[in-house]
């Protein structure tokens, strides 16, 4: 049984203090943080002393909407047979500037299915959505999951997505985010014995927005495996929170779980934040982690400029090379056309 | 305005019957036997405050120790501090921390002496078992400092050393004799609210080390602090103050242990480290604290243009520990490379990590952090990496290694990276797992028993850490690993 501090840990790093937390520190106690009220201090000796909380370790920048219609519920069954392959799209509009959604897929025993979900706007006007998406995986079942989005500068997203994996059932899901004013994805994964998920993700931020990324892998059952890898870009003052969790539960013996994050800096005015974690109360299993971040490398941008290029030109060639491993694995090539042009065509829009 | 109240006296805490009744506790307790570390001394004492913190004790403390006004305010103003902080509501539990029950101030019954000769038997003994006074004469250590509960009582530093402008004195010493050097530098690092620990650090603060080096002064051969804590339910509270002027260099290092009782024993203490520009220092830890101990340790340092800060820390004992070394990269070409191992075993919560803060250009830090969790015990590595918008062309790697050798243990990996700067270029890798059973294997076929194979790796593991150790230290190391793997896998 796990500890009252175990479980407080780990409701620390899955958020749900959050509340509690920034309650908390809002508060008079600042504590653990060196930022706080020593007025004595010169002015030359005052160091910026961030800390855990400072941090917002547990905390999402990003709130949820309000919205003043009711949640339109959808349900999907795909049953075992022939391979179901479904395409939906939306653009949100002057006529229908709200989404607000839940919906709910049951994979039955041995089923196979392709879901295409791409969001969009018209970008005249302030436009939001509440997407809710909530996963059953029976055994034996198998779904690839797309999740496009591009929103303007105009419009707050949320997504939510739960995915319940049963013993021999796999989930893949592909997103691809290129924009939005704000922008939060909650996505949580819970693997039971043998299980596979495996999340591969592109994200692009421009101008003010800002993205809010909280993954939670949870390996509960026995040989189950979990990747996630995310590629991402920032530039002017876009602003980014990444937070991945594999948790590896007491159970989960012969699991193996990958997480790695990728962000190429474009400007000096980004702000990125990256918070992997590692939990394990199991030490028969295997969990990796890898991260970085950087500028573009710039033997790498001169090379292409020595090929007649401009530096915006081999920039955009370099970061579309990177976000093509998830561009390539989308199923359609109108949709595949239309991500990369809505990347570069926001890149460009730099110059 | 309170009376102070000095006492002078000798004797025991507890006692026989006492003693007796918490040896009959103790032997409840499921232990393993950490021989020179947990041998006691009978607690003799010269003074001490009644147990608890209030205004009356700190002035009491402040007193014994004739300070001057400005020390006592700042004492002051951190209990103030304390009294109005919380615990903080994450990592280890520490409600059991309970104040009431700390003696937070405890004179041993002995003068600072230069000759170990000179210190009553008992405390001579027990450093002579830790094996201090021959690692003074062996390694020819520049300078030694021994702490046994709150006060220093053996302080030494060679003649060339002396000669060259250094300074290594106990930290009362340095506040009477070089008030000018401390007011600057005291709490200017770690901030007397910087959380509650801190804060009641602060206003008790007794012991500890001080270490002035001046311009270009070379310190090749170490520097050695040793810190016993031998009274059951009491508190260490030692301040550490290092300060390296342009282009010098030394090697700091810092032992700490406490035999096991029963009661709540607290390590609070602070480390403040200023790194001039060009400066080199190497602080290097070796924490083995009794199973008893909440260690709730503060260490920071502040490196200036082209200065380095090398952590070497090896975390063992304690029941809880909070400790988190921060390198503030101040100067343009500052780096810090931090190189630690934490091993939890049996009913102990080690939270530890490492903060770096990249504040000027081109700045480097690199993290090697190991951990080893067994027999129930929690590992947590928490770390902070940020990066500020003037800190272009910086770089960081981090490396973090765990390592479960159980499947009722836990080990969690936390590393915060928050970057405010695109000029930078920064790589993390974490990695979670078991020994591997085909290394195992191979190991067996050549002779080897499952038992020793196992304990080969664990040590093989820890090897990285253990090579930046001085030699003493690395034995001591792998001695503790040794007896950590008692009944585990050995």
């Amino acid at each position: 049984m796990l500890s009252e501090n175990t479980v407080k840990n780990q409701q620390l790093v899955n958020g749900e203090h959050l509340a509690a937390n920034q309650e908390k520190a809002n508060s008079k106690q600042e504590l653990f943080s060196g930022t706080a009220k020593y007025v004595e201090r010169k002015a030359t000796d005052i160091i910026p002393i961030p800390t855990f909380r400072s941090a917002k370790v547990n905390s999402s920048a990003v709130p949820e909407l309000e919205f003043s219609r009711p949640k339109e519920l959808k349900r999907l069954e795909l049953l075992a047979g022939e391979k179901y392959v479904e395409t939906e799209e939306i653009k949100l509009s002057a006529s229908e500037p709200e989404l607000y959604e839940r919906r709910e897929i049951f994979a039955r025993e041995g089923s196979d299915a392709e879901l295409i979900l791409a969001y969009s706007d018209s970008g005249e006007l302030r436009t939001k959505r509440h997407t809710e998406v909530e996963i059953r995986a029976e055994a034996g079942s198998h779904l690839i999951i797309f999740l496009v989005q591009q929103m303007s500068e105009q419009a707050d997203s949320r997504m939510f997505v739960n995915v319940y994996l049963e013993p021999d059932s796999e989930v893949r899901m592909i997103i691809a985010d290129s924009g939005a004013r704000t922008h939060r994805l909650d996505l949580k994964a819970d693997l039971q014995d043998r299980a596979i998920f495996d999340c591969q993700g592109i994200y692009f931020g421009r101008g003010e927005e800002s993205y809010d990324y909280n993954y939670e892998l949870i390996h509960k059952g026995k040989l189950c495996r979990s990747n996630l890898l995310v590629n991402g870009a920032l530039m002017d003052y876009a602003k980014k929170v990444f937070r991945a969790t594999i948790d590896f539960r007491r159970g989960s013996s012969g699991s193996v779980g990958d997480e790695s994050e990728y962000v190429t800096l474009l400007d000096d005015t980004v702000q990125s934040r990256a918070i992997p974690l590692l939990l394990s109360t199991e030490d028969n299993v295997e969990g990796n982690h890898a991260a970085s971040a950087g500028r573009l490398n710039p033997d790498m941008v001169f090379y292409v400029q020595s090929r007649g290029f401009t530096r915006r030109e081999a920039e955009k060639m370099i970061i579309a090379s990177r976000f093509s491993n998830v561009i390539d694995l989308l199923p359609n090539s109108e949709l595949k056309d239309a991500v990369l042009k809505d990347i570069l065509t926001k890149l460009d829009s730099a110059d | 305005m309170a009376e102070i109240i000095r006492k002078k006296q000798v004797g025991t805490i507890r006692t026989k019957a006492e003693t007796e009744v918490l040896e009959r506790e103790k032997s409840e307790i499921e232990e393993i036997d950490r021989g020179v570390y947990d041998i006691k001394d009978e607690v003799r004492y010269r003074m001490k405050t009644a147990s608890g913190l209030n205004e009356e004790i700190v002035r009491e403390i402040s007193a014994a120790k004739d300070e001057p006004e400005w020390m006592l305010k700042i004492r002051l103003a951190a209990l103030k501090e304390f009294q109005a902080s919380q615990n903080p509501d994450w990592g280890p539990d520490l409600s059991n921390v309970d104040l009431d029950q700390i003696t937070t101030y405890i004179s041993p019954d002995a003068d600072m002496t230069a000759s170990w000769d000179d210190l009553p038997e008992d405390i001579k003994d027990t450093f002579d078992r830790l094996g201090i006074p021959e690692a003074e004469a062996k390694e020819n250590l520049s300078g030694v400092g021994a702490q046994y509960d709150s006060e220093v009582v053996y302080h030494n530093l060679t003649k060339m050393m002396e000669d060259q402008g250094v300074i290594y004195t106990d930290f009362e010493t340095a506040v009477r004799e070089y008030p000018e050097i401390v007011q600057k530098y005291f709490g200017k690092c770690i901030p007397i609210n910087d959380h509650r620990y801190a804060s009641l650090h602060y206003a008790v603060w007794s012991g500890g080390s001080f270490v002035y080096v001046p311009k270009g002064v070379q310190v090749d051969i170490p520097l050695q602090s040793y810190f016993r804590l031998n009274a059951p339910g009491a508190g260490q509270f030692e301040h550490t103050l290092i300060i390296l002027e342009e282009d010098s260099y030394c090697h700091f290092i810092e032992g700490c242990s406490a035999p096991k009782y029963n009661v709540l024993n607290i390590h609070a203490g602070a480390v403040e480290l200023f790194v001039a520009d060009g400066a080199r220092l190497r602080y290097s830890t070796i924490e083995n604290w009794s199973r008893n101990m909440y260690n709730l340790n503060t260490k920071r340092s502040i490196v200036g243009k082209n200065g380095a800060i090398e952590w070497v820390s090896g975390s063992f004992g304690s029941r809880v520990s909070m400790l988190y070394p921060m390198s503030i990269l101040k100067g343009e070409g500052a780096s810090s490379e931090f190189t630690g191992i934490t091993f939890a075993g049996k009913d102990q919560f080690l939270d530890t990590g490492v903060k770096v803060i990249h504040a000027a250009p081109h700045t480097s830090s690199n993290i090697n952090s190991k951990s080893i969790s067994k027999a129930g015990g929690t590992a947590v590595y928490r770390s902070l990496i940020k990066v500020l918008p003037e800190a272009h062309g910086s770089k960081s790697t981090a490396i973090c290694e765990s390592l479960m050798l159980d499947d009722h243990s836990r080990s969690d990996t936390l590393p915060v990276v928050d970057l405010q700067c695109a000029d930078v270029d920064l790589g993390h890798e974490a990695k979670i797992g078991r020994i591997d059973d085909e290394v195992i294997f191979y190991l067996m076929s050549r002779g080897i028993s499952e038992p020793d194979a196992r304990a080969m790796v664990v040590r093989g593991f820890a090897e990285p850490i253990a090579k930046e150790l001085p030699l003493e230290y690395a034995v001591e190391m792998n001695a503790l690993i040794n007896l950590e793997l008692e009944g585990t896998i050995g």
